[in-house]
């Protein structure tokens, strides 16, 4: 069985659920897709002796066939760095195709700093982004990256997204932006 | 390839522990599938999202739960109907599938917060109809634990503070998060101890590698030296430590896991899990060990049948042995929590767990041992049932133990045996308030004893002297009883030679009873000796065993009693001293061990003496001392609070009004108004249980904060406390406005007052609301006092004033002059003539 190794980076704490979210997601694609699919989440790496393992992460990066960034509000420095190693990697080796989903939000605060340096590198790299607002949108475009990589294609039925026969669940294709 | 389904039900404010839990399922997928070539899937609503029609997602999500083997529920502060009606059908499916299991695990509220009444109502039905168990959780990785050990418990094992299954670490899981062991307290203390000492040798071995390169100071390296090697002795010890504890609760945990405890289950056994949670592990292994026990019997059936006699016996007593072991650590862990002012004060769940066992030792003596072995058992379960307080019981076994006296031949003792049955039997009837007949049982065992030509305990007579003084005394037979004591006295004070710790001990409790006994039939002089001779013999014992709390905690209750009765019969001079020697000699204890101060019953006592310490310097206006005494007060209700171990909240809330209450007579309004705002805060957390007189004093507090606001002319907070204060009265007599008017009409006119330098409009709106209570009562014909009368007249004048109403004032004064004897009426009549 193919092995499809996929590395999820984003803000630690502002996009808890929604890394946890995909995570299961991903998890639950593994029968419809005859894949073995291999989320990498920071949280399910970490234990509290050692704290934050960098290297383990940046060569879960590097053994990545897709990465995914997801950023809101503001850029973490970690999370920053996790793209930046990424997208050399691309460079360097092909491996592992980057995407970015960029959150949209309203306030009448200004952007953060972190955000505008963050669109001058996505722009100056030329990575690929993605707007959502809601998580369906982000879950819907991971399901077309990943089947990329397969035979497969999806198909949308009475509302429902149909993959290899199979339905696939954990996606409220009501909720998908721009489809 | 197995197929284990696995189903997580939540509430939708609990989303982020449900992802966690699946994730967590997720991530052992491998594990389980290359191991025990287990296929693990997890559900929860979230695999249903692309379903919009919501009978056929409610459908599927049931066709889930039914092919689940494990369902885990969990609730925060709602229990949502669906999250409910999942349960359900999870719980239908135990029927049918018997080796399916569903965990339900309430989320920790925070003490500020309050739980929604379905949340209650859900864990009625669960106690009370269904009879399944369900815990609490306060962080996620609890319940990540539970679902581990439930997939696979043999596999997985705990090596230094990480679990592991099949060699592989559990990162996910970190033990510090999970409620067994957190809780357990000398645990989370050596966690503690381990970070500090690990730092501190941090420390000193950067200072080493410093010195490394200062040739100069070699004195200094080698004392670096030397107390690094210290601390990494001691932090082996203490890695030793908490090995041995945190194995000991997994292997329990494991035991557990193996029960089928997730279904209906005993008292005992819900006790036993419910002090499992709150990292009370000994606990558990006291009370599980009666179903070990019996385990292994029932396994051994076969193999007792084959063994000789002697081996049999053998065995028989090992059982009895470990039962007896269990009961001591079971009062002696249950003691320390002991509630006193409640007469039953031993928990059902103890009562049970001893009865059970003393029932187990009895099978197992009866079967294989002697009739002597018997009859001890049944008096041993007598003394100790009345020692624990649990007297019918005690009679039932005095009973049982006669009946076997009259039915069984036993060669020896059984006179001693008989005498000790009767006293003990007395001794119970006693407690029940059963004097007469307790006096018989005690008359009779008396007799016995003199009878029986071995009898050498000379001790024992004098305690049964002792009791029948007591008796006597109770039945108001002064001269009696009296004899009876100066018996027990004598025989005790002849063998003052042997004077340890043990019979000094035994010497202050009798003095201090025979103190207690004079002093009820008001002999002051004879009470005064004797109180002489005890404090003498309680300084004693604190003077041998200067770390000892239980000494001065005695001490302390001979002086405090004293001053009880020097301030009853109005000594408050006497009694104001002897208190603050009760306050002072528990004071002296805090000194000596910070650990016996944390002791619960400690506490209480050290409320009880300085609450009465400070309260009587507060009338002899000894501002100061009662500050020291009403502080330690607080202290000490805090400690029990935050420790939810504070079982009576009206100590706390009298506590913080002792503080109110001096704050304000001292002048310092700022420090009162904390104490005030602490106050609101506890009645916060007690007023959810609706309870009337809870909700009167949590409104009387937000009036008395806005009254302290006012003194500091912050009329601000004092408007918004007094706005809190009438929207709580008035919430209230809304339920039930007959019966609370009464109140209603009082409230209004303190409100007024309040509003007096507020706002003179609110004050008006205020006396004119009193005023219509007052009138409605008036005409309802409630008043047969004239009081409401009277208060009306008062109103009106107030109302009359503030709006410059001279007519109205006149109106007041007339009514008042009918009522004139009443205080509402004296404030009016006064009040206007002094203007006039």
């Amino acid at each position: 069985m193919k092995i499809l190794k996929i590395f999820i980076g984003s803000s630690i704490f502002e996009f808890e659920k929604e890394r946890l979210d995909i995570y299961n997601f991903l998890c639950s694609l593994e029968n419809v897709l005859n894949l073995s699919i291999e989320p990498f989440i920071c949280e399910l790496h970490d234990t509290n002796v050692n704290g934050r393992k960098q290297n383990e992460y940046n060569e879960n990066i590097k053994d990545s066939s897709l990465s995914f960034f997801i950023f809101g509000k503001k850029a973490g420095m970690y999370t920053l760095e996790e793209l930046k190693f990424a997208q050399k990697s691309f460079e360097d080796n092909g491996n592992p195709e980057v995407t970015v989903f960029l959150e949209n939000f309203y306030c009448d605060e200004p952007i953060d700093s972190s955000i505008t340096n963050l669109n001058d590198f996505l722009k100056e790299q030329k990575i690929s982004t993605v707007n959502f607002e809601n998580i369906n949108t982000v879950k819907y475009h991971i399901l077309n990256r990943i089947l990329r990589q397969t035979n497969f294609k999806a198909e949308i039925i009475d509302n429902k997204i149909i993959v290899n026969n199979s339905i696939i669940r954990r996606i409220k294709v009501s909720e998908i932006e721009n489809i | 390839m197995e197929k284990i389904n696995i189903f997580i039900g939540t509430s939708d404010e609990l989303n982020l522990d449900s992802q966690q839990l699946q994730a967590f399922v997720n991530s052992l997928k491998d594990n389980f599938s290359q191991n025990f070539n287990i296929h693990l899937q997890v559900f929860s609503k979230d695999d249903f999202d692309y379903i919009d029609e919501e009978k056929e997602r409610l459908d599927e999500i049931k066709k889930s739960i039914a092919e689940s083997k494990l369902s885990v529920f969990l609730f925060f502060k709602t229990a949502q109907e669906d999250t409910v009606s999942w349960f359900d059908t999870a719980y239908k499916q135990i029927a049918s599938h018997n080796e399916n299991k569903i965990y339900v695990y309430f989320k920790d509220i925070d003490d500020l917060e309050f739980p929604d009444k379905s949340i209650e109502e859900f864990k009625v039905r669960l106690e009370n109809e269904i009879g399944h168990y369900c815990g609490s959780y306060e962080n996620i990785d609890t319940i990540k634990l539970r679902i581990l050990l439930t997939l696979n418990c043999d596999s997985v094992t705990l090596s230094d503070g990480h679990f592991t299954l099949q060699d592989q670490i559990i990162p996910n899981i970190d033990i510090t998060n999970v409620s067994e062991y957190v809780n357990n307290i000398k645990l989370s203390n050596l966690w503690n101890e381990k970070n500090k000492t690990s730092k501190k040798l941090g420390k000193i071995e950067g200072e080493i590698t410093i010195y490394d390169n200062i040739k100069d100071r070699k004195d200094r390296k080698e004392k670096l030296l030397s107390q690094s090697k210290i601390m990494k002795a001691k932090l082996k010890d203490i890695n030793n430590e908490i090995s041995a504890i945190e194995r000991n609760i997994f292997n329990l945990s494991i035991d557990l896991c193996k029960d089928k405890l997730h279904q209906k289950m005993s008292a005992d056994i819900l006790y036993a899990y419910r002090q499992f949670e709150l990292g009370d592990y000994e606990e558990v292994l006291s009370i599980l060990s009666v179903e070990n026990i019996r385990n292994i019997h029932n396994k051994n059936e076969e193999a007792i049948n084959l063994m000789s006699t002697e081996l049999k016996q053998d065995n028989a007593k090992w059982s009895i042995e470990k039962h007896r072991t269990a009961i001591k650590v079971l009062i002696a862990k249950n003691s320390g929590n002991i509630n006193y002012d409640d007469d039953n004060a031993y928990c059902k769940p103890c009562k049970e767990s001893i009865k059970s066992r003393y029932e187990e030792m009895l099978s197992y003596s009866q079967k294989y041992l002697s009739h002597k072995d018997t009859i001890e058992i049944i008096i041993e379960a007598a003394n100790t049932l009345f020692e624990t307080g649990f007297y019918d019981e005690s009679i039932d076994y005095c009973n049982k133990g006669i009946d076997f006296l009259n039915s069984n031949e036993i060669h020896t003792n059984t006179k001693s045996y008989l005498a000790e049955l009767f006293k003990i039997t007395g001794f119970n009837l006693n407690e029940l308030q059963k004097y007469a007949e307790a006096e018989k049982f005690i008359i009779d065992s008396i007799k016995l004893h003199e009878e029986d030509s071995n009898r050498e305990n000379t001790e024992y007579a004098a305690e049964i002297y002792r009791r029948l003084g007591d008796v006597i005394g109770k039945q108001n037979r002064f001269e009696e009883a009296d004899k009876n004591y100066k018996k027990c006295m004598e025989i005790y004070e002849s063998n003052i030679e042997k004077c340890n710790d043990n019979y000094l001990e035994k010497l202050s409790s009798v003095y201090y009873d025979i103190c207690c006994f004079y002093r009820q039939f008001n002999k002051k002089a004879e009470a005064d000796k004797i109180f002489q001779k005890c404090e003498v013999v309680c300084k004693k014992l604190c003077k041998n065993n200067k770390t000892n709390s239980n000494y001065y905690i005695l001490l302390s209750e001979v002086y405090y009693n004293s001053a009880a009765f020097y301030n009853n019969i109005n000594k408050t001079e006497k009694s104001n001293k002897l208190y603050q020697k009760a306050a002072q000699t528990l004071l002296r204890i805090k000194n000596v061990s910070e650990k016996e101060y944390l002791n619960v019953k400690f506490i209480k006592a050290i409320f009880a003496t300085c609450n009465n310490a400070g309260y009587s310097s507060m009338t002899h206006n000894k501002l100061d001392n009662a500050e020291r005494y009403f502080k330690i007060c607080i202290d000490s209700c805090r400690y029990l609070y935050q420790n939810n171990l504070l079982k009576n909240y009206s100590d706390y809330l009298k506590a913080l009004y002792n503080m109110i209450d001096l704050y304000e007579r001292k002048n310092k309004i700022a420090t009162a108004i904390e104490f005030a705002k602490e106050r609101i805060t506890v009645y916060e957390t007690l007023v959810q249980e609706e309870y009337y007189d809870y909700v009167r004093g949590y409104a009387e507090t937000c009036r008395k904060t806005c009254d302290l606001y006012n003194k500091i002319k912050d009329y601000a907070n004092a408007e918004a406390y007094l706005k809190q204060s009438i929207e709580i009265f008035e919430k209230l007599a809304d339920t039930d406005w007959e019966s609370l008017r009464e109140l209603l009409v009082i409230e209004y006119y303190n409100s007024a007052l309040s509003y007096f330098d507020i706002s003179k409009e609110q004050a008006v709106k205020y006396f004119n609301k009193s005023a219509d209570i007052c009138t409605e009562l008036i005409e309802s014909k409630l008043d047969d006092t004239g009081e409401y009368a009277a208060l009306l007249a008062l109103n009106k004048y107030y109302i009359g004033e503030f709006t410059n109403n001279l007519f109205l004032k006149d109106e007041a004064y007339r009514l008042a002059k009918k009522h004139s004897n009443l205080e509402f009426s004296q404030v009016v009549i006064d009040s206007y003539e002094q203007k006039v």
